[in-house]
């Protein structure tokens, strides 16, 4: 008799922590998901003051990128592996060494730059939208640089890219953002990892 | 938390044992074959690492390339060139070894398995293997290596603080003896 009540306590025990372990700890948190993806843009567009400053570290020791840097950068629902290339006109031939095993790409452009520095931003995007490893993947195209008087507008950008007519098919993000403010970069890159979760549901056959 | 130990119920005089010995077994003969593959390749990957050929051909390598390794965040451009041929030379040596003694062995398998058994298999092979699918580990080897070449070897007596509980105790900490971690 003297036993089953010490098992029953027992099991009360166990009974209890677990309830209190699911209403109050909920156990371990659950790892969250990482995705790799390539981030690029022409020298001087922002890219690793941006990332630096999602990872919440000092940009005051900035320079320009001249080969490649790896950060993983937290975000609420994922992890972002991002590969970061310098953007200076002898290192953009590279890019494309770095496009294996991408599952999404982010863009930064100066909205603010020169007509030519537009021009070959544009000319880098179509060339990033069509190529073969990255056609099929969602994109990220941060219009960087808000803040600044010369900046030009959400809409003036969407034209001049030709998003919609060149990037039929894909699934792009157009998000116009500036280092002062960090809320518009982060709700891009959600709004671009709810992307890269659809296509990871995608690409597994039999996944809900 | 797992109720691992076997659930006793006293009864009066009969003492009666539950265990899960049958739920065990069936676990055991089902994932046995799987698992006897992989330990054997662990155990010959083993030899091939501890071989001198392989050590001789690591450190060739690394000689050849380790002075354009810096210890910076950012990555140069030529590290990349550098790990494909690391990749093309060391892991393909090791792949083109294991096939000798194992006809059907196939790496990418091999791989798949890894990442299931990785708290079962020495850091040390596990470090190594890591070199050939993650540039930063790939990265930190040469670092590691270069500083080592250098005379900069890794100095732990920093990191580790042994600091006596007992008041009464004889030994100061500055002359605790610190063991590099297992």
């Amino acid at each position: 008799m003297g036993q089953c009540l010490e098992l029953t306590a027992a099991v009360c025990r166990i009974g209890v922590y677990s309830c209190f372990r699911a209403f109050c700890c909920k156990g371990p948190p659950s790892p969250r998901t990482e995705y790799d993806v390539v981030c690029v843009g022409l020298t001087g567009s922002g890219k690793s003051s941006l990332l630096t400053q999602l990872c919440s570290e000092s940009t005051e020791s900035i320079i320009p990128t001249t080969g490649f840097s790896i950060k993983a950068v937290p975000f609420q629902n994922a992890i972002l592996n991002v590969k970061e290339l310098g953007g200076a006109d002898n290192i953009r031939k590279y890019w494309s060494r770095y496009y294996q095993g991408s599952q999404g790409v982010v863009f930064v452009l100066d909205s603010a730059s020169s007509e030519d520095d537009l021009e070959t931003a544009r000319n880098e995007l179509h060339s990033a939208l069509q190529h073969p490893q990255l056609c099929t993947m969602p994109f990220l195209i941060l219009a960087n640089h808000q803040d600044k008087p010369a900046a030009r507008s959400l809409q003036e950008i969407k034209k001049y890219f030709e998003l919609e007519p060149l990037a039929r098919g894909q699934r792009w993000i157009l998000q116009p953002c500036s280092v002062e403010n960090m809320d518009a970069v982060k709700e891009g890159f959600n709004q671009f990892i709810n992307l890269l979760e659809e296509n990871d549901h995608e690409h597994i056959p039999g996944r809900i | 938390m797992a109720w691992k130990s076997p659930v006793v119920f006293g009864t009066g005089d009969r003492v009666v044992e539950m265990e899960d010995a049958e739920e065990e077994n069936l676990a055991i003969s089902v994932s046995s074959d799987v698992d006897a593959e992989f330990d054997a390749v662990v155990g010959h990957l083993e030899d091939i690492i501890m071989d001198e050929e392989f050590q001789q051909l690591q450190r060739h390598f690394m000689d050849k390339y380790y002075l354009e390794f810096e210890n910076t965040e950012e990555n140069k451009l030529s590290y990349t060139p550098i790990f494909q041929e690391y990749i093309d030379l060391l892991e393909k040596y090791i792949e083109q070894q294991l096939i000798e003694r194992i006809p059907a062995f196939n790496m990418t398998t091999f791989n798949t398995s890894l990442q299931q058994h990785k708290d079962e298999i020495s850091g040390d092979i596990f470090d190594m293997l890591l070199t050939f699918t993650d540039f930063l580990a790939f990265k930190e080897m040469f670092l590691d290596y270069r500083a080592e070449k250098e005379g900069r070897g890794l100095d732990f007596s920093g990191d580790l603080v042994v600091t006596s509980l007992s008041k009464s105790s004889s030994l100061s900490p500055a002359s605790n003896n610190i063991r590099p971690f297992q």
